[in-house]
């Protein structure tokens, strides 16, 4: 014969668990609903600027002695027909190094700068990639913003996000 | 009897404090989030106008070469003339090309070789906004002359009032 006051409070204490379970499974599903929110991208007019200002940005291609491509005409040209640049550069090198060059000196990520990382990338209307540059590691407020240039290839994106 | 209902009520009241407890500290790990969130959100919209006032000054007739432009064969010519201290709200106006490790002010000897034009200062206590601008000059290259355009910051600075 078992003692009934032992029985009620293996009950009681199985409801207790079941209530903690219950709570831990209602909290665990909030949190993951939270988690998977995606992170919000909020629009920068500071990065926008910046983007506008370097498309007339004088690059080192120049395609003819008294010709110079600037930004705006080396991301069209390694869109449209990848022309070669004097130095012999083709003009989607000339696009990664002088964005590369002009990142670097505006969002390098350090311990007291504002931004942390920087994600440029230029894309055309079919999603094929003509450059892509990265540095630092993303944490904090993800900002952005882009331009589109006009080719005969159709429009051409660039984006740049930084975090910080 | 009686001692056993009021204890199974007091248990029962500890347990519904638990998850009371547990609940308003869940909810104010929420809040917190959401605030924090909010209180970016706040910063960036704050930056965004600053940088608008900044967009306003860089259209000027007197500056610019176009959207995100700015003429620096015009500002220097600016810079040399005290009037327009009066002309715009700001108690400084600085155009920085990017790319030097060290600031060379900007002078009639030294154009276009510098990299700092002063259009002026009236070195009052202030906070400064800016906004990228093309920072584009006639320069020479061999035998032609040519527009070139480098990318640089334009740098407007309000005094504080205390």
């Amino acid at each position: 014969m078992k003692n009934p006051t032992c029985k009620k409070s293996q009950e009681e204490i199985i409801g207790f668990v079941l209530i903690i379970l219950l709570v831990t499974v209602i909290a665990i599903v909030f949190l993951a609903i939270s988690l998977r929110k995606e992170v919000e991208r909020l629009p920068s007019d500071e990065i926008e600027s910046f983007l506008q200002a370097s498309m007339r940005y004088s690059t080192e291609c120049f395609i003819s002695p008294e010709r110079r491509y600037n930004l705006k005409d080396v991301i069209v040209s390694c869109a449209e027909t990848n022309e070669r640049c004097m130095n012999n550069q083709t003009a989607c090198v000339n696009l990664n190094e002088t964005m590369g060059f002009l990142l670097r000196q505006s969002w390098a990520p350090c311990p007291d700068c504002p931004a942390n990382s920087y994600n440029f990338h230029v894309f055309d209307e079919d999603n094929r990639t003509l450059a892509s540059l990265k540095g630092g590691n993303c944490s904090g407020t993800r900002t952005y913003s882009q331009v589109f240039l006009p080719s005969y290839s159709g429009k051409i994106t660039s984006e740049l996000e930084i975090c910080g | 009897m009686n001692n056993k209902s009021q204890l199974k009520i007091q248990q029962m009241a500890f347990m519904l404090m638990a998850v009371f407890i547990f609940f308003v500290l869940a909810g104010l790990f929420y809040i917190m989030s959401q605030s924090n969130d909010i209180r970016a959100k706040a910063n960036l919209l704050e930056r965004n106008r600053a940088i608008g006032l900044a967009n306003n000054l860089v259209d000027s007739a007197e500056f610019t070469c176009g959207p995100y432009c700015i003429d620096a064969d015009r500002a220097m010519v600016l810079s040399k003339r005290g009037i327009y201290q009066n002309l715009w709200q700001v108690s400084s106006i600085k155009i920085r090309s990017i790319g030097n490790e060290k600031d060379v002010l900007c002078t009639e000897a030294n154009y276009p070789d510098c990299n700092l034009i002063k259009v002026y200062d009236k070195k009052v206590g202030e906070i400064s906004v800016y906004s990228y601008v093309s920072v584009c000059k006639r320069v020479k290259n061999n035998e032609y002359v040519e527009y070139k355009c480098e990318l640089g910051k334009f740098i407007v600075g309000y005094a504080v009032k205390k």
